[in-house]
């Protein structure tokens, strides 16, 4: 049995809620997803809850698209394990940057991955238990050969 | 149908009640479309593009019903046809690196059977780079069905973004589905 319309709808809004706190620089709302032992692993691992807040206070310190980035997250898969308070996770995950000023076209994509996480439910809410953020290179598409690559895709008939 | 005697066998919720009849097979009774379809059917195009971004042929075959259809330049209608179209679709010069993006849902149907339509915007990972770029966008106009209790793809149609100018929804009544033994889809007759 999968998991709730509800832990769903709570699933969807605790991603929503961390990545509010993430692109606003807030580490407290950020953390505040987390577990107290919960995980984030990016380029480098970030264990428990006042690690993955130096975690913030770095990204916010150092990142080139804070402060004028916004993560967006689509495609998300929810799935259930035997045990009903815990789920797997995944996503798309796409960041997109807004250049100084008002014009047109200033936006651009910046960072395009994936990520695979586990949610429990932890003190009536759902919380991330581990974290993991990708990008959409390497063994996410390892099936794809090589072999064939530079097909024209007009000539193949597709526009998508 | 109604010459038959009819055992009605409610489930949980007063609209997914499911019927028995003499040869005890189970159909649905075609509820409203709930949270929950809806919630399953946006999950359904998360599979899909999951499948077809990184290549899983098994995985974006499974997203089709029996007798499933797809129509994004040229037609596909059998699961090996469905297969060969994504193998041959991977050939494109912008994989691996793209990825599928859907929103905008709109759903009108049912608890069996329902049509949506789905913005979609595929972007392709520069080599090299962290940075992305917009390569192709348009819409779905799709069909989908509930089969042995999932959310499957009974027609997949997509179309250029430009059409949506034109009022092209390309939206079709949705085909009603064989009811009987022979059914493969949850296809819930009418009770009475």
């Amino acid at each position: 049995m999968g998991p709730t319309v509800e832990d769903r709808l709570e699933i969807m809004e605790l991603y929503a809620r961390s990545l509010w706190a993430l692109d606003l620089g807030d580490a407290d709302r950020f953390v505040a997803t987390f577990t107290p032992d919960g995980t984030l692993q990016m380029r480098h691992r970030y264990q428990g809850r006042e690690d993955i807040r130096r975690f913030v206070e770095l990204f916010r310190q150092r990142d080139f698209g804070f402060p004028r980035a916004q993560h967006l997250l689509t495609n998300l898969i929810i799935e259930a394990e035997e045990e009903a308070e815990r789920c797997h996770s995944q996503a798309y995950v796409t960041r997109i940057h807004r250049l100084p000023g008002q014009h047109r076209g200033n936006c651009q994509i910046i960072w395009t991955g994936y990520c695979t996480d586990i949610c429990v439910r932890w003190e009536r809410s759902w919380r991330f238990q581990s974290r993991t953020l990708r990008a959409w290179e390497g063994d996410v598409t390892a099936i794809i050969s090589s072999a064939g690559r530079g097909h024209d895709r007009e000539a193949a008939g597709h526009d998508r | 149908m109604t010459d038959r005697s009819i055992k009605i066998i409610l489930g949980t919720s007063a609209v997914t009640g499911r019927l028995e009849v003499d040869g005890g097979m189970d159909v649905a009774v075609a509820g409203p479309l709930t949270v929950e379809d809806r919630l399953l059917i946006r999950e359904l195009y998360a599979r899909y593009v999951w499948a077809m971004d990184s290549g899983d042929l098994d995985a974006f075959v499974d997203c089709y019903a029996p007798g499933g259809r797809l129509d994004v330049g040229r037609s596909a209608t059998t699961p090996e046809e469905i297969r060969n179209w994504l193998a041959d679709f991977l050939k494109d010069s912008a994989f691996p690196g793209s990825q599928h993006h859907y929103n905008q849902f709109v759903m009108e149907g049912d608890g069996r059977s329902c049509q949506v339509r789905a913005y979609w915007v595929r972007l392709y990972r520069l080599p090299g780079t962290t940075s992305s770029q917009i390569i192709a966008q348009g819409y779905y106009t799709d069909t989908v069905v509930k089969v042995d209790g999932r959310w499957r793809f009974l027609i997949k149609r997509s179309h250029p973004a430009h059409e949506l100018r034109e009022h092209k929804f390309g939206q079709e009544p949705a085909p009603t589905p064989p009811v009987g033994e022979d059914s493969l889809y949850d296809v819930g007759a009418p009770l009475f």
